[in-house]
């Protein structure tokens, strides 16, 4: 008997000679391919965080929560096998370099912390750097599930304007 | 065979859902070793001015002038009295956070102070700013004169205190009706 290994030639020779081709195929099961996954905020689009200060309150050092408040952030791995998701690790990062901007004037990232809901990822406050760790060496075989409230140190006077920037995170396997 | 061939394609579809790489959006899963994924931010500011002459609040202090005969003969300058910051001394105080902004003086006598019959010329008062920090604008007849003279850049957190002082200028005439001479000056904050 003709032991055919490629799966494609014996995928076509079905669909030409349906129940007519006679075949074993062997398998050689390796799992799924390696994968990462990482989510923050809604499961489409970008979310926005919006810390909107009241007049009474600018720049007077109260801390104004943004909205919306409890942004999920999930992040978990699959490697490509038992063995690698008990050995491999992998790490949480933001980049916040890029300050908020509202024309020529800028709010810096490190003027905005963040709370958690469950210390998954543990409360901090934005570095204004471009690898800022979140989350540290955490095995792949572990999921993370939080749920983050960000604020606005409001403690300067800054110009008027609407100030927007974007952190992005990121979750790579050293 | 047929079911077989069926779950092959399954397989195959699946393996090419899997291998898609979308954008940076708020969820992504890559195949691979690392994967980024974006959230915006936004801080609103409203605009601000926050603008005292005085005492805080609603009150409208009066400075008060009462040369001597000998004074005005002599073109003496004089301090008045009734200012919050004690003398002829007021408080003055500007927080803000919008640009380019200026401060103007006008009045409610545009012929100078007045008493019903007579008058003093607005010239005769004038302002120093005493530390140096927000130049006053000058009073005359014609108000909206504006100060300073290049607009202040936001934000601004000012506190400095202006004094008043009376001198009957030279060639003006003494006023030849003894009285209470009032006007009231109005300043406004403005962000051009």
């Amino acid at each position: 008997m003709q032991r055919i290994t490629l799966a494609a030639v014996i995928f076509l020779a079905l669909l030409v000679y349906p129940g007519t081709v006679l075949a074993e195929i062997t398998f050689t099961f390796k799992g799924a391919p390696a994968e990462v996954r990482i989510r923050v905020g809604a499961v489409s689009g970008v979310t926005t965080v919006v810390h909107a200060v009241p007049l009474s309150l600018s720049g007077d050092g109260t801390p104004i929560s943004g909205a919306p408040a409890g942004v999920a952030i999930e992040v978990s791995t699959r490697r490509e096998t038992s063995r690698e998701m008990n050995q491999a690790y992998y790490i949480v990062t933001a980049d916040s370099s890029v300050p908020l901007s509202s024309g020529l004037d800028t709010i810096p990232f490190t003027k905005i912390s963040w709370t958690s809901q469950d210390g998954d990822i543990p409360a901090g406050r934005f570095d204004g750097t471009s690898a800022q760790v979140i989350r540290d060496l955490t095995r792949a075989r572990w999921s993370i599930s939080d749920r983050l409230t960000f604020i606005y140190d409001n403690d300067q006077a800054v110009p008027a304007g609407t100030y927007t920037g974007t952190v992005t995170y990121t979750i790579w396997i050293p | 065979m047929k079911k077989n061939a069926k779950m092959m394609v399954m397989g195959l579809v699946l393996v090419m859902v899997f291998c898609y790489a979308g954008p940076v959006l708020a969820e992504t899963s890559i195949h691979g070793d690392t994967a980024s994924v974006e959230l915006n931010f936004q801080v609103t500011i409203a605009n601000y001015i926050e603008f005292r002459v005085g005492t805080a609040g609603v009150t409208t202090n009066t400075i008060n002038f009462s040369p001597t005969a000998a004074e005005l003969g002599a073109n003496t300058t004089i301090p008045g009295t009734g200012g919050d910051a004690g003398g002829s001394q007021v408080t003055v105080s500007l927080l803000s956070n919008t640009p380019q902004i200026t401060i103007t003086a006008t009045n409610d006598t545009p012929t100078g102070l007045e008493n019903g019959i007579d008058r003093i010329d607005w010239l005769s008062i004038s302002t120093t700013d005493v530390l140096g920090n927000l130049a006053p604008p000058l009073l005359n007849n014609a108000g909206g004169e504006a100060s300073p003279d290049t607009p202040l850049a936001g934000p601004q957190n000012i506190t400095t205190t202006w004094e008043y002082e009376y001198t009957r200028r030279v060639g003006d005439p003494i006023p030849s009706i003894p009285g209470n001479y009032v006007g009231t000056v109005t300043y406004t904050a403005t962000s051009l």
